[in-house]
């Protein structure tokens, strides 16, 4: 199995021991990966924004590179819920739309992709410790993941998995909604440092990046004892 | 209809008209089975043997609504039970609706016989609607009949169209209603598919659904707002 | 007319404890009460489909099953009007009050009454209109709006409106819910029985059978309808269904996505005035469709579904937005998801510009709507508009362009990413990431990571 990764930004800049992570985790499984260098960014913060045609113009770039691919996977549940989703409300060329068929069921998320495109739940990680788990706003109403994540949370050795209460209630990043509606955002992420902390986890889990700035970035704030990590890397360890 | 507001009508309806011909779209036809026949189930007839897990159902229903659920075996003991509930509530002022159940149960004679009540307001008093509307407000227990029980969500179905009107379930502090076997339906798909069309229906009908309720103060559940208080049904299974 | 401003609102908002305190009370026990409510329901998901289908035919085909309303409602005996505009269907109001010498009307909770702004006008004609919904009545001593489409006093304490109670009636200080409900048992009592005139809302109009629905918990509903001699129903032009059989999928749905309820306390269903062989209900009833905008929602073919809504309040009680600053902060009647939607249509996108983008498009709203509305994609639709309309600020544009660039040129790419570390270098302390407006007050900003995933990958370390 060949799959193109598909980094986004955030990751390729702030995160990228993310998608290191990942790449480990699908070299242990078998799975061949190839990535484009030209790629940069599907165009959500556009899109959300309501800069259609900006978003557009991205999209369209995005589907010419990965043109030839077969196989995309992206540790980003938003990402992946703008191109599959998203992209179709788009004003894209009739080449665009082209491509988009065919490789729309052929994008995923990196936890989709493992349980249901690869069938692994144990990747053979090894982790001891308290863990809790939130779901993604996108990853969780959009691409309807919520069951893998954890299944493979479980799989890892050590691992205790403690559900998170509210885990489904949005942490507050919600892209420009972060700085243009700091004050509402900071207060969703404080509620969700405080279920976090409440549940006794050393470590709190999530699937996008986004997420992930936002929460750890609210429990460094509060000097939490709490860490944030990536599914991938969790996955990585061990190996 | 003046002039005015035939224009103002005529301009909404061509401005809607004009508006949804902008996608296609099939013709209405509202005889046609709508989005939801599917969903009805098979209406259970009245009349047949009401399962004992129906029953236990509806009485745990109504119990957490708040109302009361009192059985009795025949027509014979409504009256008996009922003096019963008068008695124990100390209730002085009563209303007594026309329904022909109540009267089949002999109800107007044997509270007569109650001696302690105050007021018993009937159909035989030739009220006048003026002399009932200035004396309902006193009363303390309006009994009535009903249309139907949905007995899913502990649902009473009022016609108003009796004595008493609206006013008599909604008034008195405590509303008992007396309801027989043939009038319970198993939920309220039974019940639509069963009842008589609804245009033959009164001018009011009302699912009374537990005693009246609010939640306005801190979601704090309080019962008894501006509709009683109490609600009794009083079932001859 | 002014644009609303939702984010200082909101931080004035956000400050008040004691509003988030009662705010997270009231909208969690909503959601739980809700999520145990549906949980009972087998064929949820099945009953949402079909709501949404049969709001799309009413809608579809809204004309016709207006003039079919109309013309059975007409049968019953029940006096028709239109109007086009909030002041058309105020003036009838007025009129129709005036035409009976009524001093004093009876209002059970009706949010399109408070869209049209009906109680402000009714006092200089001489006309006491009451509140007599609890939560409605409560505000109305306050001199408030209501802050939730079904639970208008959520944003107050038992404390106070114990204050407000002995304060406006006169009566000993208590902060016992059930000695509060008690008083106003007894003062809004005398006023059903006294007022000629009771004005309620719809939730539903059946065109089959000109039947009007009320669905309410109090009993106030039942009263505005049952006692005084006139009853005039407000009902917006989206309140209409096709057939009877459809209520009962309405009914299913409503109750518990509003209060976690199998079913509300009482269900009126009025199909005309008093008959001649009745002794109780009003000897009038008239009913005022009313536009006021609706009908122009149906020119825009992606927000046409707004009209779908049925008012229970489910996606504001889910709205970890609205869970935190309330329905004031939202600027007009209709708050939350909802409104963000409905407001900028009814009021234009000027003045709503701020609505649509303060949401995180989390998704729970279209999650919980019973009538399965796309309300955050909504919200998307309407952030376009925005900026098609040029109303964004123009710094915002100009970021928004820096952006693009910099994602289609990888060269530009790469040389921002550059600069951006020597920024961090220079700027930023040890370790640190940079110190970003709206984001540092709060949060930590991670820093750039010393090589991006392409540089890792150019180096060949991670092939």
């Amino acid at each position: 199995m060949k799959i193109h990764l598909f980094i986004p930004c955030l990751v390729d800049q702030f995160y990228p021991h993310v998608a290191v992570s990942m790449c480990r985790v699908l070299k242990k499984i078998g799975v061949e990966y190839v990535y484009l260098r030209e790629q940069t960014c599907c165009g959500q913060p556009a899109f959300n924004s309501g800069y259609h045609p900006e978003a557009t113009e991205l999209a369209e770039r995005f589907l010419r590179i990965f043109e030839a691919a077969e196989t995309i996977v992206s540790p980003s549940g938003s990402c992946i819920s703008m191109t599959r989703v998203f992209y179709p409300q788009l004003d894209l060329s009739l080449q665009a739309r082209d491509i988009l068929k065919r490789l729309a069921p052929r994008m995923f998320e990196f936890s989709e992709f493992l349980v249901h495109e690869m069938g692994v739940v144990d990747v053979g990680a090894k982790f001891a410790c308290k863990l809790t788990y939130h779901d993604s706003c996108h990853l969780l109403r959009e691409l309807k993941v919520e069951d893998e994540p954890r299944q493979l949370i479980r799989h890892v050795r050590g691992a205790e998995l403690v559900e998170l209460n509210d885990s489904k209630t949005c942490c507050g990043f919600g892209g420009t909604f972060a700085v243009k509606f700091s004050d509402i955002s900071t207060a969703m992420g404080e509620d969700k440092a405080r279920a976090i902390e409440r549940t006794g986890a050393r470590i709190v889990v999530a699937n996008d990046s986004s997420c992930l700035m936002q929460i750890s970035g609210v429990l460094a704030r509060r000097r939490s004892s709490v860490a944030a990590m990536h599914l991938a890397e969790l996955l990585a360890q061990g190996l | 209809m003046t002039p005015t507001q035939r224009q103002i009508r005529d301009t909404i309806l061509t401005r809607l008209r004009h508006f949804t011909s902008m996608l296609p779209r099939e013709e209405p036809n509202p005889t046609k089975g709508s989005a939801v026949s599917h969903l009805m189930s098979s209406a259970a007839l009245p009349g047949k043997i009401v399962s004992d897990s129906s029953m236990a159902a509806l009485s745990n229903e109504i119990q957490r609504l708040g109302g009361e659920l009192r059985m009795v075996s025949s027509e014979n003991e409504v009256a008996t039970e009922l003096l019963r509930f008068v008695r124990e509530s100390g209730y002085q002022r009563i209303v007594l609706s026309d329904d022909l159940v109540l009267a089949k149960c002999e109800l107007e004679p044997k509270l007569r016989t109650l001696g302690a009540l105050e007021s018993l307001i009937t159909a035989r008093g030739n009220w006048s609607a003026a002399q009932l509307r200035t004396a309902l407000p006193d009363c303390q227990l309006g009994i009535t009949g009903c249309q139907a029980i949905l007995m899913d969500t502990a649902t009473i179905v009022m016609e108003h169209a009796c004595f008493g009107g609206r006013s008599i379930s909604l008034l008195p502090e405590c509303h008992l209603v007396v309801a027989t076997r043939e009038q319970l339906y198993e939920t309220l798909d039974d019940w639509m598919g069963r009842c008589e069309p609804i245009r033959d229906f009164p001018s009011c009908t009302t699912f009374v659904t537990g005693p009246s309720r609010t939640a306005d103060i801190e979601k704090i559940l309080i019962l008894g707002v501006h509709g009683p208080l109490r609600l009794v049904l009083l079932i001859i299974p | 007319m002014e644009t609303i401003h939702f984010k200082q609102a909101a931080k004035e908002n956000l400050a008040s404890e004691s509003l988030r305190e009662n705010l997270h009370r009231a909208t969690a026990h909503s959601m739980k009460a809700r999520e145990e409510a549906v949980s009972l329901v087998s064929n949820w998901e099945e009953l949402r489909t079909a709501a949404h289908a049969i709001k799309k035919e009413a809608i579809d085909h809204l004309a016709f099953y207006l003039e079919q309303f109309e013309a059975e409602a007409t049968a019953y005996g029940c006096k028709v009007h239109w109007a086009e505009t909030a002041s058309q269907a105020v003036n009838t109001v007025v009129e129709i009050c005036r035409s009976r010498s009524a001093q004093l009307v009876v209002k059970a909770k009706s949010m399109t009454s408070e869209e049209i702004e009906l109680n402000p006008a009714l006092e200089p004609a001489g006309i006491q209109a009451v509140e007599t919904d609890l939560g409605e009545y409560i505000i109305q001593l306050a001199g408030e709006t209501p802050s939730h489409i079904t639970a208008p006093a959520l944003h107050k304490s038992r404390a106070q409106i114990g204050t407000l109670f002995a304060q406006k009636l006169g009566v000993k200080l208590t902060d016992d819910p059930q000695g509060l409900t008690r008083i106003a048992r007894r003062v809004l009592r005398k006023q059903f029985l006294e007022a000629t005139v009771g004005i309620t809302g719809v939730n539903f109009a059946v065109a089959e059978t000109g039947t009007l629905v009320l669905i309410t918990n109090e009993g106030n509903g039942r009263m505005c309808t049952t006692l005084p001699q006139t009853h005039i129903a407000i009902m917006g032009i989206e309140k209409v269904i096709p057939r009877f059989a459809d209520l009962g999928v309405f009914l299913k749905l409503l109750a518990p996505s509003s209060t976690g309820q199998k079913l509300t306390s009482y269900v009126s269903m009025i199909q005309g005035p008093r008959r001649q062989n009745e002794i109780d209900g009003p000897e009038e009833l008239h009913i005022i469709i009313l536009d006021n905008g609706r009908s122009h929602f149906l020119a825009r073919p992606h927000m046409r579904e707004s009209l779908f809504c049925i008012r229970c309040g489910a996606c504001l009680n889910a709205c970890p937005v609205y869970q935190r600053v309330g329905g004031h902060t939202y600027g007009w009647v209709y708050p939350g998801p909802i409104g963000a939607v409905l407001t900028p249509q009814f009021q234009g996108i000027e003045r709503g510009r701020e609505l649509p983008f303060a949401s995180s498009l989390c998704g729970s709203c279209s999650e919980v709507c019973p009538v399965k509305i796309d309300l955050h994609p909504m919200l998307l639709k309407l952030r376009q508009s925005i900026v098609d309309a040029s109303l964004s600020p123009s710094i915002e544009r100009w970021m928004m362009r820096c952006f693009v660039a910099t994602m289609k040129w990888p060269w530009l790419y790469r040389w921002a990413a550059s600069a951006a570390r020597t920024a961090q270098e220079l700027l930023a302390e040890e370790g640190q990431g940079f110190k970003v407006p709206h984001w540092s007050e709060h949060r930590d900003f991670p820093p750039l990571a010393k090589k991006s995933f392409h540089e890792l990958w150019e180096e060949e370390e991670i092939r």
